[in-house]
């Protein structure tokens, strides 16, 4: 199996290598690091993997893990692509602008550790939909919180597989449509391997591995960057705003323009991003990795430090791009923004640091789809085809077999997605799976969890009406249309997000009599004290 | 680093003796502030847990929820979750509107090149990691004993009614 998906990459490599001369570093040492990286934690994932028949185990890693461990990998899966080469060229190239994305991305997690990881973690068993339907009716509830769910991961999948096609151009030095859809097609099939190896217990392991290796590397190259800065920030600061000549690069002011419409569209913006993470599926499933609440709560914690750590060193990468690169020579590279952090180590360490970093982004990449998929095939395995097709009348192997099933064709459409998407802006992609997931997933968790009145139609309504006005408000927005757009912001959050809590709670007061008391004290008193939560397989 | 452990004061909750509305509270200092666990007395239609002379109504999880332990418990998550949340969200959204509408605050210099923005950016970091240790530190003293209490409660009743007789 490692050959077989060896080999297309080295193919891939054999056949670029003449034009690779117009890009910095060497592919052969980019390729080689990164296939070390695959061979071991694909080891990793086949040992995890060895026991995962039951429907705990595929999906929950049989709910064994460590806090600190479960922290690790949400790290894991949160810090993708686009935080690591994307912050850092958006900081590289716009100055301030890049680290006003950063904190709202941080700051949000602090709504996944004070009002979802808990609760969450005591009143469900592999997904959001648990949640939503403990004390609603199954199959409306179910159904629409897996069309939500598929919907995010299947944006945030495109935004990666995306990602890895822009990424081959910027290290491998080629510009081929070829070359980028083997890149996407090995992404893909690694992916699917994975998962269907290594389940959620190897998966896991993989995003473990990842975060430490990603955390190293950037503190590696924030030390460097800062030596060579006589330790002092404002020193590097300095240095950078004097290179690109622009001391604006220090204020906000590009991102908020000078437009009342650009000032709105940051707020819609931080909004999405703040209240987005708490309703993101592959996140929220993490949470059933752990044996108790306390754990999911300790892997949050952990989760903080190492994403905040994360975000204050790609300030310092950012700023050390601006000094050591300069923006000239990062917005003529291929890859432009994305290229910041690539051509930094390359200036810092030469190719061995370079191909580190290029090993780090293609494994960060194949570690973010591996989670994605594994989200989007629970549910549809858990939710759809056990839950609402089959009512419950379901065997674990069976499940277990649907799931794995879900993982290729979700796989494959993944692939073909990807080099359809190519193209796409991945920052767009990913910004519109954070609002989608604030706008139709956040205010039905939040209200299942606290609000005794919450009935039925008002989770459907608010589930679909927060997930069609954000798709609908981005289809006629200026990303999409140009010039010629309908609604005047590019992010939809400002009026999908509060859609979304009204529908919610209009649904549920004009529903006659649809509360279950006893359903909700028995949801209150597993919530708070876990009494009756999952235990670990 | 966060602690890996939480923090496990007394062993009260895990004996079978304990009679839950009366029994002593682990964290023997309580803050100012929060009512002592005695005072909470039963509301007339809340059954007391113990004692099978007084079963209660309803289920077992109902009669949990009509508890006055879970009553505490509850509003001492509430008084910490929501001033908390009210917090964070004000703080930040505080920020995101100066860096929308008051840019030239935002590029006041502090230090050298260091600015206001810059300043007030990492300052949120830093509120989030104080606050995250925080709550960590208040579940792990004030939430815990007083949940796990509950949770042995939940399970020992459902053991006995499972009991076979």
């Amino acid at each position: 199996m490692i050959a077989a998906v060896a080999v297309p990459v080295i193919q891939a490599v054999q056949g670029v290598q003449a034009a690779a001369s117009s890009t910095p570093g060497n592919p052969v040492v980019n390729v080689s690091v990164f296939v070390s990286f695959v061979v071991v934690t694909l080891g990793i994932a086949l040992r995890a993997g060895r026991n995962g028949r039951t429907t705990a185990q595929f999906y929950a890693g049989g709910r064994r893990f460590r806090g600190w461990q479960n922290g690790f990998a949400l790290s894991g899966d949160y810090l993708s692509a686009a935080s690591f080469l994307g912050i850092a060229g958006a900081i590289a190239l716009s100055g301030y602008d890049g680290f006003l994305y950063s904190i709202g991305f941080f700051v949000a997690w602090l709504v996944a550790l004070l009002l979802v990881a808990e609760p969450l973690r005591n009143t469900g068993r592999f997904t959001m939909a648990d949640v939503l339907s403990f004390r609603l009716r199954q199959r409306p509830v179910r159904t629409a919180a897996a069309v939500s769910t598929m919907s995010v991961t299947f944006f945030y999948l495109l935004a990666q597989m995306a990602g890895a096609g822009a990424l081959v151009n910027l290290m491998l030095g080629v510009n081929g449509q070829g070359a980028q859809n083997v890149t996407i097609a090995v992404v893909g099939a690694l992916m699917i391997a994975y998962v269907l190896v290594g389940g959620m217990a190897g998966t896991t392991w993989m995003q473990i591995v990842k975060a430490a290796f990603l955390l190293t590397c950037a503190a590696l190259m924030t030390l460097l960057v800062l030596q060579d800065h006589g330790w002092s920030l404002s020193h590097l600061i300095g240095s950078a705003v004097t290179r690109a000549g622009d001391p604006g690069l220090l204020a906000p002011a590009t991102a908020a323009g000078a437009s009342t419409t650009s000032k709105i569209d940051l707020i819609s913006l931080s909004l999405a991003l703040v209240l987005g993470t708490a309703g993101l599926p592959h996140v929220l499933m993490r949470f059933y990795t752990v044996p108790s609440a306390r754990e999911a709560r300790r892997s949050v914690v952990w989760a903080i430090w190492l994403i905040g750590i994360f975000y204050l060193l790609t300030l310092v990468l950012g700023f050390g791009a601006m000094a050591l690169v300069g923006r000239r020579e990062i917005l003529s590279a291929p890859g432009r923004a994305n290229a910041a952090a690539p051509l930094l180590a390359y200036h810092l360490g030469g190719e061995a640091l370079l191909g580190l970093v290029a090993a780090v982004a293609f494994a960060t990449i194949l570690a973010v789809v591996s989670g994605l998929t594994i989200t989007a095939s629970t549910s549809f395995a858990h939710d759809v085809y056990s839950r609402v097709l089959r009512k419950g009348q379901v065997n674990a192997d069976d499940e277990v077999r649907v799931a794995r099933i879900t993982v290729v064709v979700i796989g494959v459409f993944a692939i073909i997605g990807g080099m359809y998407a190519k193209d796409q802006n991945v920052a767009f992609l990913v910004a519109l799976a954070f609002a989608v997931a604030a706008s139709a997933n956040l205010p039905t968790i939040l209200y299942s969890l606290y609000w005794k009145g919450f009935t039925t139609r008002g989770a459907v309504w608010s589930i679909y009406g927060g997930l069609l006005s954000a798709l609908a408000l981005i289809a006629v927005s200026p990303v999409v249309l140009g010039d010629s757009a309908a609604f005047p912001l590019a992010n939809p959050g400002i009026i999908s997000i509060p859609l979304a809590f009204f529908l919610g709670w209009f649904g549920s007061v004009t529903t006659p009599r649809d509360v279950d008391p006893v359903k909700f004290a028995e949801m209150e008193v597993r919530a708070l004290t876990g009494a009756g939560a999952e235990t670990p397989a | 680093m966060p602690s890996s452990r939480s923090v496990r004061t007394g062993d009260a909750w895990t004996s079978p003796e304990a009679a839950l509305p009366a029994a002593p509270r682990p964290d023997a200092a309580p803050l100012p502030g929060a009512a002592p666990l005695q005072d909470a007395a039963p509301r007339p239609d809340a059954a007391p847990l113990q004692g099978n002379a007084h079963p209660g109504s309803g289920t077992l999880y109902e009669r949990i929820h009509r508890s006055a332990d879970f009553g505490t418990l509850r509003s001492r998550r509430r008084r910490f979750i929501v001033p908390a949340t009210a917090f964070f969200l004000g703080w930040y959204f505080l920020y995101v509107l100066c860096a929308a509408f008051a840019p030239g605050f935002m590029s006041r210099r502090v230090y050298r090149w260091i600015d206001v923005g810059l300043v007030f950016g990492l300052l949120q970091f830093v509120t989030t990691f104080a606050l995250t240790m925080v709550y960590a530190w208040w579940a792990g003293r004030r939430f815990d004993p007083l949940a796990d209490g509950l949770r042995e409660e939940w399970e020992r009743q459902r053991r006995t009614r499972d009991a076979p007789t």
